[in-house]
């Protein structure tokens, strides 16, 4: 079953008046379950194509199914409910909420949900929290924390919701290569049990090896 | 969202701006203080004026005529003069038929509110008089002439020395005609010892001379203008329980009669002497206000020593005699100069105020005339009317009265209240006996059916062209040539009438007052009903409009209120916008990321309304219990009336009392609770507004 598929997709981006094409015509499925790496140099179109499978944007042309829904097509609120519901998004700068501590940075998609107790939620903050290995640092805020504990904080936000599909922009762009390297394994693992698709970009060569699909994006399109 | 995440959020984030919080905080606490506190004031002045003027003069409900042509006022109108209510014909009629038909009503109390103008005359005028008197008892006491006759022939003397010293002091009326410039020559005539040599034989033509060569020199006041309230006193005492009689007695049952008020009596009929020392005393004690390096105090002294002659001249001769000594021994003083040691007594410090204070109520003020009207004189009162004819009513003084608890204020205490058929009379009104004269009138000059108007047209100049009334008051006070030409009869006030007689007839006002006073809007409703369906002719107005201006005052007042808050609360709504807006520049990033998780716009305009609401109702707290705090504290030991303890305190009339005790009132809490609400809402607005278009591409594109 293909969790992801896009159809003759094409994204401009109109700055002033030049049309800027960031996505030319692609055609992508991704399957349940898969890890699939984008990779491609830079300015090649990687984030405008997770925008869109994020539901963030839609296309300009061409057809973006997520979870079974036609984006284009959705309201705005529709799209909002999907990303909540359906995606779980690792950001290359974390984007956590700084006010908050690690506990309530991941309950806080659950609380948008509303649809589980506070037990229910605390139970599964604190499963999601411990398979990224902070469980020691449930009442710490972000500044108190490394970039790589962000980005498992992050990871277990992303999770929390039990997403059909995890998007990651570049998660480990920010992140030395050790630590990028320890996330990559854990979302391997987590993609091993539990069944979640991920698909992320990076342009780290050392990390598109590890992946066990690439989709190679080049000046907007699909090249392999 | 059922989690307290969204308030820990918008805690932290006031947190993260703490100068602005607390700036924003400090203008709401301000704001809702002065709401709380302002409005308990303005509650307790409010029911403070309404408890003066309904126990008063107002009642709870005023009635006057269907006619009228202005809105009644009972204090009058802003330039002072009185507004045209017209008036009702039968005052018993309309004061059963409302007695019956509303049972709400307690008494019916009939009014009418006018000024009329006195002139009291000068000492040498009273003297005159008396020395009239004397020659015309029989037999005459020789001794008691002739110690009168040196009294007035030292008053003459006086009246030239005070013209020597300052021609400029000579009232302008006198300058205009040759009374001023003849002066001279009548005075030296009237101090030539031929002059008095022969008074006995010519006394009669000697009087004439002096009261009307020597007397009007001595110009020494003028006209006194008196407001004066017709009514039927014993039953007015009866209706307004903080009526009090201070001097004398009311006006028995049945009699004409003139009641001063305190205030007036004290302010106006005294001599101008005695009340400055009055109120040099009541400053120095009240507030201990010394003399030397007062303004007020030093400007009282020189005013009395100025005035001096209006003791020295009233001292008589023989007087003098035992006086002079004593004053000298007291002030250790070898002045032989009679009114030079009257101006040196006057002439006080702090050191020596009181011991002199006592010794002029003690020795000066029994050997002179302390009040231009004595309790149980009478004196006439003069009316005017629009047409220039005027009325003149003999009046005996029964007492004198205030209002407990504002007795002080120069508001209430302004009227003095004089019985109904008087009252009638001086407006023009036919009263029993008038109505005999006319007749009388009508046959000699073959006029049927003498109403008001055509006394007017009668005794009038129907020329006259409309004027404002006042000048009209004025003109005619000066221009005394239409005086008294309806005579009065002199001994009218001995007369004895029945209660029917003093209580029926004109009347222009009525005071309504009620068995539950909280009742006024219902009541007023069955009394217009009531004067519809029995022809009645009346309207009715409640307290607050019946007093004019006064009656808007609180409003005035609570509307400045409202304005100061309304001010207070949209600054704080502007700064809290402005802050918001500012923060959600800040937050960018941060709302972007929520709306990519999944967070609606409706989320955010939730996680700022909690955070404005927080804002409004942490220090909407803060200050509605500073308010409570400070009533609680100040309100319940009360604010002392203020201004000059010797002018009269106007604030008593509004405090009710010699001090202000205010409390909360549950209702501005909620007011303020409200506002507060709103400010909340409506700050957030925009910026939530700003915040909702953020798009959640925000969270990818804007840098840490
Ligand atoms: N918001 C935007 N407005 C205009 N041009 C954009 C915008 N976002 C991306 N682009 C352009 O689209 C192309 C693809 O960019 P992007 O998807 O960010 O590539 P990558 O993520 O692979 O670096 C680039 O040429 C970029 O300049
Ligand atoms: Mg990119």
């Amino acid at each position: 079953m293909n969790s992801i598929e896009l159809n003759a997709v094409t994204k401009d981006y109109k700055l002033g008046k030049v049309v800027v094409p960031a996505l030319k015509g692609v055609h992508m499925q991704v399957s349940s379950g898969e890890f699939t790496v984008i990779a491609g140099p830079s300015g090649s179109g990687k984030t405008t194509l997770l925008n869109l499978i994020g539901c963030m944007d839609t296309p300009t042309k061409g057809v973006v199914k997520v979870a079974g829904q036609e984006t284009g097509k959705l309201k705005e609120t529709e799209l909002t409910d999907l990303r909540l519901h359906k995606i779980g998004f690792i950001f290359q700068s974390f984007n956590l909420i700084s006010v908050l501590d690690v506990f309530d940075n991941v309950e806080f998609p659950l609380l948008l949900m509303k649809s589980l107790s506070k037990q229910e939620r605390r139970e599964r903050v604190l499963n999601y929290v411990e398979k990224v290995g902070l469980s020691g640092h449930l009442k710490h805020r972000p500044n108190e924390l490394s970039g790589g504990q962000r980005q498992r904080v992050a990871i277990a936000r992303a999770l929390v919701t039990k997403p059909e599909i995890i998007l990651a922009d570049e998660p480990t762009a920010n992140l030395d290569s050790k630590t990028g390297q320890t996330i990559i394994d854990l979302m391997k693992e987590i993609n091993k049990t539990d069944q979640t698709t991920f698909l992320f970009s990076t342009h780290d060569h050392q990390i598109m090896e590890q992946a066990r699909r690439v989709i190679r994006l080049q000046d907007g399109t699909v090249v392999s | 969202m059922d989690s307290w995440v969204t308030w820990k959020i918008a805690f932290r984030n006031l947190f993260l701006h703490k100068f602005k919080t607390a700036v924003i905080g400090f203008i709401i606490v301000f704001g809702t203080t002065l709401a709380i506190v302002g409005n308990s004031l303005v509650d307790a002045i409010s029911s403070g004026m309404q408890r003066s003027l309904t126990n008063s003069v107002t009642g709870e409900i005023q009635i006057f005529s269907s006619d009228a042509k202005e809105k009644l006022s009972v204090f009058g109108n802003m330039d002072g003069s009185m507004p045209d209510v017209k008036h009702v014909n039968d005052f018993v009629k309309v004061r059963d038929a409302l007695l019956a038909k509303v049972p709400n009503i307690q008494s019916v109390i009939p009014m009418g509110t006018e000024a009329a103008m006195w002139n009291p005359g000068n000492i040498l005028d009273v003297k005159l008089e008396d020395l009239r008197a004397l020659y015309s008892a029989k037999p005459r006491d020789v001794e008691k002439i002739t110690k009168l006759k040196e009294y007035v022939r030292a008053m003459v003397e006086n009246t030239r020395r005070r013209l020597d010293e300052s021609r400029s002091s000579v009232s302008l009326v006198l300058k205009k005609d040759d009374l001023f410039a003849k002066a001279p020559a009548n005075l030296s005539q009237a101090l030539s010892s031929e002059f008095w040599a022969s008074f006995d034989a010519h006394a009669e033509e000697r009087i004439e001379f002096l009261a009307n060569n020597i007397a009007p020199l001595i110009f020494d006041d003028s006209f006194v203008w008196l407001s004066y309230m017709g009514t039927v006193p014993g039953e007015f005492q009866k209706a307004f329980s903080q009526f009090e009689i201070v001097k004398g007695q009311q006006i028995p049952e049945g009699k004409r009669g003139f009641l001063f008020s305190e205030y007036v009596y004290e302010n106006i009929i005294k001599n101008r002497v005695a009340r400055r020392l009055d109120q040099v005393k009541k400053r120095i004690e009240k507030d201990g206000t010394k003399i030397a390096g007062n303004q007020l105090q030093t400007d009282a002294i020189s005013a009395c020593v100025a005035q001096a002659a209006e003791i020295y001249t009233q001292i008589a001769p023989s007087d003098v005699q035992t006086l002079a000594p004593k004053m000298r021994k007291l002030m250790d003083s070898k002045e032989n100069d009679f009114p030079k040691l009257i101006k040196d007594f006057l002439a006080m410090n702090d050191s020596n105020f009181m011991e002199r204070y006592k010794f002029f109520y003690e020795e000066i003020a029994p050997k002179i005339v302390l009040y231009k009207v004595r309790v149980g004189d009478v004196f006439p009162v003069t009316a005017f009317s629009d047409s220039g004819y005027s009325v003149s009513v003999n009046m005996k003084v029964y007492g004198t009265y205030h209002f407990k608890s504002f007795e002080n204020s120069p508001i209430a205490g302004n009227f003095n209240i004089m019985d109904m058929m008087s009252f009638r009379e001086l407006q023009g009104f036919m009263t029993a006996e008038k109505r005999q004269e006319t007749k009388a009138l009508e046959a000699e000059m073959g006029v049927a059916d003498v109403g008001r108007d055509d006394l007017n047209a009668i005794f009038g100049n129907r020329d006259d062209k409309p004027a404002a009334k006042t000048t009209t008051h004025i003109s005619n006070a000066l221009a005394p040539t239409t005086a008294g030409k309806f005579e009065a009869r002199k001994r009218v006030f001995e007369q004895v009438y029945s209660q029917e007689e003093m209580t029926n007839g004109v009347f222009l006002n009525a005071a309504v007052l009620l068995k539950d006073a909280s009742k006024i809007s219902q009541t007023l409703k069955q009394i217009q009903d009531v004067a519809k369906s029995e022809n009645l002719g009346i309207q009715a107005i409640d307290w607050r409009d019946a007093a004019g201006m006064m009656g808007q005052l609180t409003i005035m007042v609570r509307a400045v209120l409202y304005f100061l808050v309304l001010i207070t609360f949209t600054i704080a709504t502007f700064i809290i916008m402005n802050s918001m807006l500012m923060a959600t520049m800040e937050r960018t990033r941060e709302i972007g990321t929520m709306r990519a998780i999944g967070a609606q716009r409706k989320f955010l305009l939730k996680l700022f309304l909690q955070e404005t609401m927080i804002l409004s109702f942490i220090f909407g707290a803060i200050g509605t219990l500073v308010g409570a705090l400070i009533v609680g504290t100040v309100g319940a030991r009360g604010i002392p009336a203020m201004g000059d303890p010797a002018q009269g305190d106007v604030s008593t009339f509004f405090f009710s009392g010699d001090r202000l005790y205010f409390h909360l009132n549950p209702v501005h809490i909620l007011v303020v609770f409200i506002c507060m609400t709103l400010v909340a809402i409506i700050s957030t607005q925009y910026p939530a507004w700003r915040a909702m278009k953020i798009s959640p591409l925000e969270a990818i594109l804007s840098k840490e």
